[in-house]
């Protein structure tokens, strides 16, 4: 077998030349995999939880059924699994490659539990759907398998792979057939993902672990947002059929020349990589154009009273607009600037600079890589939970804010409990980029050259003189480029604000928004709205209302000149840093 | 001194036993011993970097440390200002007494030695700031804020370093723009404006051409009637041409585990190893013919 041969001997060397140059510190190339599987195994949990909340018809089976438990044990038992493995196989190889092949089973047969059980049902759709989920889990338990037992694994890894390529493929050419091209699409994003990774785990390690992290989140994302897409364009919504062609198209060719690449053809990846940069280009050109087609009757005529103006039942009326949802947005985004930030770079800091080499810390690593993988939908659930709905101890803290505030105020309370608040919409989004933060400031403080911290400890610099002076500021433009961007994220975050309760339908405009101290903090009380929320409901609408769709479009393109502004400031700030350090 | 706490009271005319392998110089009045170790081994994690090191490093001489790759002579460098207290799994056993206090001490502070032992290391390492600014680093943290004072030490130091003349006219270029000589000469300079006591090279030259090395060679003979002067080198005729006293390193390999650890071989006048080594190590690895 020509690919095996090809790939095995190379993985072999590199994994060990990887090693050998990381020295002690190779257990992380385990950890960053071990991270992975288990955002694999979360996102499967994640899906099938939405897919049942999601899903009237099949609700009834979630809570009388007895399958959801047993898939969900399995795949409690993966991560016990992974985390003991931290914890005993600790330097004994074989232990780790054992405990990976058992992983690697227990995938298995929770996909195959769970599409037995909707077989059985006689419900195919969504047997396929719950089979394809956990298959991301199993490529990723796969992609370890390759990086870390590569001599033991690699064509056991390589020929499920092909399988699992196989088996998705058969149930893409299935809903093709039916002409279910959402499902296809999703199913498409299953090959497409699949021949990624098995193309990745032959790049070289150290820079294909890094960007492994990356294809996790973006599969984390995709898979939500597959599911969430496919419940919004149901079929009076499925215009933009050709759109979702265009995407399948694309997706093929890159599969197509992720597999060139992977038979060896490297002047052929160039040329895929280059081809895969101009068709996301492409669709972004053509999603863009789409949307300013779509807006440009209310761009064109009304765009200042469109900035002013404020929801409306009606879309023939004068007042309608996007302030309440510019304003929530900055909001949510200073939130996110106030909470997320220095949080997270302290923590960063702390991760990085401070805290012990030990498991506890290895384990709080995975746990906030992980953190940064799970789905936005489930944020939007801890905040609902959390800050909504309250716990004991949210009401507790929101009993001591009103005390504080009537004592001081002689008002009624400030939170009411139970309420969708600007302030929950807001931690919730800050908690959901946290970890991203955390993240990115930690590669960014990671990537400080040791010289640097030695030539200030040389001259008698304290810890934190050296990280104020030397680490932070040699930091600066990777920790500015990555919250920027997570910023950016919070700010486009439809899902979680849904289940926080922001408003979709009419929305009292304030008084005034600086009116005094209690009028400013009083908003935070308030409901509140934000773009992505305002576009989602004008969608909607748009069902009934036609006239909405221009007034969504125009929405659409005003937050992205807003997260594209944000970006751009990004940009501009790291350059300046990077300017500055040299 | 005042800041380095202990209750070690240097002790007069303190002698070092020698080992049957390690020939010690003659012994030193206690004023004139900078630094006085004592079995010094150090570890990392369960492995012994190096072992049972006696040495003493007398004032105002350079004191060079040679050996073949992997003896642990920086390690042992690295140890005299606790630079290796910045890996976790670092440590060190036996006695290092630095002008009479023990320097693993837990009472002593490990910022206020680097402030009075002094490091230049391999690669020039300038911050990414202005010229000034990295000169005027130390003295800063040290608590100095007086814009003038400030640039008094700045102008002093670069002048000892032998660099002012090069860069008085752009003080505020970033430093990262200089030649590498240059940028080792500026770290030179960083190190001497927070006043040390000692200075601590490790393999100063080893990335800069003939004509820089030769300028730090300079500088060194220069410094060395204000600093004590340690240099871990490669190069044997460095040491040869810089240093009153050499040591001379090897490593020993375990067969059982094959670990390498470093020992001290020989310690004397650099002459007398260079012409009269008394180990016969000494003679193969300075006559090239192992190492």
């Amino acid at each position: 077998m020509a690919i095996t041969t090809l790939g095995s001997g190379d993985i072999t060397a590199r994994v060990e030349e990887t090693i050998k140059r990381r020295g002690a510190d190779s257990t992380s190339v385990a950890m960053v995999w071990t991270s992975l599987a288990a955002a694999g195994g979360l996102l499967a949990v994640v899906a099938m939880f939405v897919t049942w909340y999601a899903d009237v018809r099949t609700a009834t089976a979630w809570y009388s059924g007895f399958m959801p438990p047993i898939a969900l044990l399995l795949v409690l038992a993966g991560a016990v699994v992974l985390v003991g493995k931290q914890l005993i196989g600790r330097g004994r190889q074989e232990i780790r490659v054992n405990a990976d092949l058992f992983l690697y089973t227990i995938f298995v047969v929770g996909a195959l539990v769970l599409m037995l059980r909707q077989m059985w049902k006689g419900d195919l759709d969504n047997g396929v759907y719950l089979l394809a989920v956990p298959l991301v889990g199993l490529v990723l338990a796969m992609t370890g398998l390759v990086q870390k037992a590569p001599q033991l694994s690699s064509p056991l890894a390589t020929r499920a792979g092909f399988a699992v390529a196989g088996l998705a493929t058969i149930a893409l050419i299935r809903q093709l057939v039916r002409g279910d091209l959402v499902g296809a699409v999703y199913l498409i994003g299953i090959v497409l993902s699949i021949a990624i990774l098995v193309g990745l785990s032959n790049v070289e390690l150290s820079r294909a672990t890094l960007e492994l992290e990356q294809v996790a989140l973006g599969l984390a994302s995709l898979g939500a947002g597959l599911i969430i897409m496919k419940r919004m364009l149901d079929p009076e919504f499925a215009t933009g059929g050709w759109a979702w062609g265009l995407l399948a198209a694309v997706a093929v060719v890159a599969a197509a020349l992720a597999a060139c690449q992977y038979l060896g053809v490297l002047s052929l990846f160039q040329v895929a990589l280059f081809v895969a940069l101009s068709l996301s280009v492409i669709i972004l050109v053509v999603l863009l154009a789409q949307v300013i087609g779509d807006g440009w009757p209310v761009l064109s005529e009304r765009l200042n009273d469109f900035w002013s103006g404020t929801l409306r039942s009606r879309s023939e009326d004068d007042q309608l607009g996007i302030s309440q949802g510019i304003l929530g947005s900055f909001w949510i985004a200073v939130f996110v600037v106030v909470l997320a930030f220095p949080i997270g770079i302290a923590a960063a800091v702390y991760l990085e600079e401070y805290a012990p080499r030990n498991r506890f810390t290895s384990i709080l690593d995975i746990i906030v890589r992980n953190l940064a993988g799970v789905p936005s939908v489930v944020y939007g659930l801890l905040g609902l939970f959390l800050f909504v709905k309250g716990t004991a101890v949210t009401h507790w803290f929101i009993d001591r804010i009103n005390s504080v505030w009537s004592s001081v105020f002689n008002e009624e309370e400030l939170i009411e409990v139970g309420q969708s608040t600007l302030f929950a919409g807001g931690v919730t989004l800050a908690i959901l980029v946290l970890p991203i933060v955390i993240i990115t400031a930690a590669e960014a403080v990671r990537a400080v050259p040791q010289s640097l911290r030695e030539g200030a400890y040389g001259v008698g610099a304290t810890k934190w003189e050296v990280i104020k002076s030397q680490v932070l500021p040699f930091a600066a433009p990777g920790i500015l480029t990555g919250t920027l961007l997570a910023l950016a994220r919070a700010v486009g975050e439809a899902a979680p604000l849904i289940l926080v309760g922001a408003i979709t339908g009419r929305l009292a405009p304030r008084d005034s928004m600086f009116g005094g101290f209690d009028q400013f903090f009083g908003q935070f009380a308030d409901r509140f709205t934000a773009m992505p929320i305002v576009i989602v409901g004008w969608v909607r609408n748009a069902g009934v209302d036609k006239g909405f769709a221009p007034a969504a479009g125009a929405a659409i393109v005003m937050l992205l000149v807003f997260v594209i502004m944000m970006n751009s400031v990004a940009v501009l700030l790291r350059n300046y840093f990077e300017k500055k350090r040299a | 001194m005042s800041s380095v706490t202990s209750t070690d009271v240097p002790a007069k005319g303190v002698t070092v036993s020698s080992t049957d392998q390690t020939q010690m110089p003659e012994a030193a009045s206690a004023e004139d011993v900078v630094f006085q170790t004592t079995d010094l081994s150090v570890f990392y994690g369960d492995f012994r970097a190096v072992r049972d090191v006696n040495l003493d490093i007398r004032q105002g001489e350079i004191t060079a440390l040679i050996g073949p790759s992997g003896c642990g002579k920086s390690t042992v460098l690295r140890s005299f200002n606790r630079m290796n207290d910045l890996i976790p799994t670092a440590r060190v056993e036996g006695l290092l007494r630095y002008r009479g206090v023990d320097l693993y001490d837990p009472k002593v502070d490990a910022v206020e030695v680097r402030r009075r032992i002094g490091m230049v290391f391999q690669k020039p390492n300038p911050f990414p700031k202005s010229i000034f600014d990295n000169v005027a680093y130390g003295p800063r943290i040290a608590g100095i804020k007086n814009k003038s004072e400030l640039s008094d030490i700045v102008e002093a130091s670069l002048q000892r370093a032998a660099l002012w003349e090069e860069v008085k006219d752009r003080l505020s270029a970033s430093a990262t723009g200089m030649s590498g000589g240059q940028q080792q000469r500026l770290c030179i300079a960083r190190a001497i404006a927070s006043s040390p006591d000692v200075l601590l090279m490790d393999e100063p030259c080893s990335a800069l051409d003939p004509i820089a090395t030769a300028r730090i060679e300079d500088l060194m003979a220069e410094l060395k009637h204000d600093y004590t002067i340690m240099i871990v080198t490669h190069n044997m005729q460095q040491a040869a041409r810089v240093s009153d006293r050499t040591a001379f390193f090897t490593a020993e390999v375990d067969p059982k585990t094959e670990q390498r650890t470093g020992v001290l071989v020989e310690y004397d006048a650099t002459t007398t190893i260079f012409s009269n080594p008394a180990d016969e190590r000494t003679e193969n690895y300075i006559t090239g013919r192992f190492g």
